[in-house]
């Protein structure tokens, strides 16, 4: 449309500095930067390029070995399917030598309800930075999360497999199995965190001071992190070991540095 | 509101169809045809100096009903922050040197004066002072300032709570794009197409609140044929249009505090203007270290408390504990005696919560099955029938038939079940016991020893 402004000569909507006002006809528009939403991802780890050039094709490889995830671009690509879910956004005060400063804290938490949830927290001078800093932080923190059976062993994993406990500051949380059409049996922040892990039936049961929520939620977190923790009997087989990425694709690694390199 | 540009010697002038669409914007001269490349140079300051020295911006609207007057201010609402002063100095004799800080949050500030100089007489916090002729009291500053702060938290938490609760439902709607058909499927998509169609730009959506109002106020001003930046007025939809493209007006001016209200950064700091904050913002760095307490959750100190309901009766209590309290102190029902007394673990527990849930809705008495009229009768019962009788029934009565099946959506009773008793095993608590009765007969045997060291007791060292 003859309304929309040359692609190339506009500053990014929403990416870099991502001012509040400051779009209102007051320098929105850079020089010379691309804009199209989204730049290309040059990945910085071995394992980012991994995963662009599509070696890597499930997030598991990269659980199973305990690899650092250091490029939220990994899980993006590896996840496409996260949804986040901006919890809180408080106002958070500093003293400075100038007075006091009050900066804006998000609470972010992402999931794909099927197995995977991440929690993120940032600080920044804008409400709209602050989210966008939590969600890439969120999903850095992506862990899987394993659900299985109350009773009998038919139709999908719908509970946690056994119970799980989780302690941040004073407050400690714990899952506890429930059978089918229990549904969620949780405080409403908790109950969000449990619908985007996926799980679909669970008793929680938590002390501790329940005035802080931020230490209850991450309490939940990790509770459901440490269902992946607990050795069951049907974890009980040998488990045969495989090579972890890097030096499955040592090669190919090789060859793409070099690749880098001669340019 | 579509303007399609060709150039004269393009064949579609020859078709009758299209010729409509020209014929509507004929009375462009070819000039203006190639404002799509050479208008681009322009900077931004050249075009905003000579259009703000132009524009004068109406005083912004505001309704406020004085908090001092006797009748609670039930005469017509003041509109504009002159308006208030004036009526403060002369009705009330009270002056205030911030007011026009305070503009955005001028409801809960005089409402906070208010209620503060119903306590104390006003001298106490105020100078008096002659002006024109009149005697006013002007407030002292230190008073001042803690109001100020006061309100000014208060006014950021619920105006964070309010684009909170926009977040999750408002900005999940579709809406209208202001420039042309298109409806975007939500908030984020709406501003992106603006941006990316209309290079319209008011901001990131997250730093903004009250966003359906906002976008009303400029869908009016479109209407009626205003231009959002330089607020002229023209006489046609195709005019403006032709305006706003050519001077790319497609923006809404920084300097008209009118939308004030809805930037999220303006309630952060009262008094300082936008402008201040970004400079400040350009100058301080972001240094490392505040990385680290960034990872803090304890700043989201909220209570998760969860009102419940009693078992027996219709009482709300604010939270589980208090609601195991009372129904200890009120009826004798103590839940952790009768987990002890019974051996219960987790889950039983949990299938008692619920079938007294179920048997109170049914007005009957979970304990001897007894049905009463109403509920005031079965609380009455229950309170009289004391501790001894509120036994959970045996394990073959039909009251555990439906098991753990849930009755309340998310019961906190069942939230607060403090299990680590019962749940780690049976054997554990016993094993528990025993080493606390050896650790007894031991201190025991003990003294016997020294009281009558000849005597060898049975029990063992």
């Amino acid at each position: 449309m003859a309304d929309a402004a040359p692609a190339d000569r506009r500053g990014g909507f929403g990416r870099g500095r991502g001012r509040g006002r400051g779009g209102r006809g007051r320098g929105g528009r850079g020089r010379g930067r691309r804009d199209d939403g989204e730049q290309v991802w040059t990945p910085v780890t071995k394992l980012g390029r991994l995963v662009k050039d599509g070696k890597i094709k499930s997030i598991e490889q990269i659980y199973l070995f305990s690899l650092p995830i250091k490029e939220y671009q990994v899980v993006d690509i590896l996840l496409p399917k996260l949804k986040d879910e901006v919890m809180k956004i408080t106002p958070v005060q500093k003293q400075t030598r100038a007075g006091q400063r009050t900066r804006f804290k998000a609470f972010v938490a992402i999931g794909d309800f099927d197995g995977h949830v991440g929690l993120g927290v940032k600080c920044a001078k804008e409400v709209a930075s602050a989210i966008r800093g939590a969600i890439i932080l969120a999903k850095l923190s992506v862990i899987p999360v394993r659900r299985g059976y109350w009773g009998g062993k038919l139709g999908a994993p719908h509970t946690v497999p056994a119970k799980a406990t989780g302690k941040c500051g004073s407050v400690i949380c714990r899952l506890v199995p429930a059978p089918r059409g229990t549904g969620l049996v949780a405080a409403p922040t908790s109950k969000m965190l449990l619908t985007l892990a996926g799980i679909t039936d669970c008793y929680t049961t938590s002390r501790g001071s329940t005035k802080t929520l931020g230490n209850f939620v991450k309490a939940t977190f990790i509770a459901v992190s440490n269902t992946y923790s607990f050795l069951s009997p049907d974890l009980w087989a040998e488990t045969a070991f495989a090579k972890d990425p890097y030096q499955e694709f040592t090669d190919y690694l090789a060859k793409s540095a070099d690749k880098r390199n001669k340019h | 509101m579509f303007a399609l540009r060709v150039g004269k010697n393009s064949r579609a002038l020859n078709d009758d169809e299209l010729r409509g669409f020209f014929e509507a914007c004929d009375d462009v001269d070819d000039g203006a045809s190639d404002d799509a490349t050479g208008d681009d140079d322009l900077d931004d300051g050249s075009e905003s100096g000579e259009d703000e020295a132009a524009t004068e911006f109406p005083p912004v609207p505001i309704s406020v009903r004085c908090p001092f007057c006797a009748d609670g201010g039930e005469h017509t609402p003041f509109t504009g922050a002159a308006g208030v002063a004036r009526h403060l100095r002369t009705v009330h004799g009270l002056a205030f040197q911030t007011m026009s800080h305070m503009v955005l949050l001028l409801q809960r500030y005089l409402d906070a004066w208010a209620a503060r100089l119903k306590d104390a007489p006003v001298d106490e916090v105020a100078t008096r002072a002659a002006d024109d002729g009149v005697a006013v009291h002007c407030v002292d500053a230190a008073a001042d300032q803690e109001i100020r702060e006061r309100v000014q938290r208060e006014g950021l938490q619920a105006v964070l709570e309010a684009q909170d609760a926009e977040r999750h439902s408002v900005a999940r709607e579709a809406r209208k794009c202001l420039f042309c058909k298109r409806v975007c499927e939500d908030r984020a998509a709406l501003f992106r197409h603006a941006y990316r169609e209309h290079s319209f730009n008011i901001g990131l959506p997250d730093n903004l609140v009250h966003v359906n109002e906002f976008l009303a106020i400029l869908e009016g001003k479109l209407a009626a044929q205003q231009c959002l930046y330089c607020e002229k007025t023209f006489t046609s939809a195709a005019v403006l249009r032709r305006h706003m493209r050519k001077k790319k007006h497609f923006k809404i001016s920084a300097h008209n505090r009118l939308y004030d209200r809805f930037y999220v950064v303006n309630y952060l700091e009262p008094g300082r203007s936008w402008e201040a904050i970004e400079e400040e913002n350009k100058a301080d760095s972001d240094d490392a270290r505040d990385d680290a307490k960034d990872e803090s959750w304890t700043d989201w100190d909220e209570r998760a408390d969860l009102p419940t309901r009693s078992l027996f009766d219709d009482r709300l209590l604010p939270s589980a504990d208090d609601c195991w309290a009372y129904m200890r102190a009120e009826f004798g029902f103590d839940i952790a005696r009768i987990r002890t007394d019974h051996g219960l673990d987790f889950y039983t527990t949990v299938s008692l919560v619920n079938a007294i849930r179920r048997s109170t809705a049914a007005r009957a008495c979970f304990a001897c099955g007894q049905t009463f009229g109403d509920g005031a009768a079965l609380a009455d019962h229950v309170r009289h029938a004391g501790a001894a009788h509120l036994v959970p029934p045996p394990s073959d009565s039909p009251f555990w038939s439906d098991g753990p099946a849930p009755v309340v959506e998310s019961d906190p009773l069942l939230m607060s079940l403090d299990d680590d008793d019962g749940s780690d095993g049976e054997c554990e608590g016993k094993a528990k016991d025993s080493l606390r009765a050896l650790r007894k007969r031991l201190d025991a045997a003990t003294l016997d020893a020294l009281a009558e060291p000849d005597s060898a007791p049975a029990s063992a060292q």
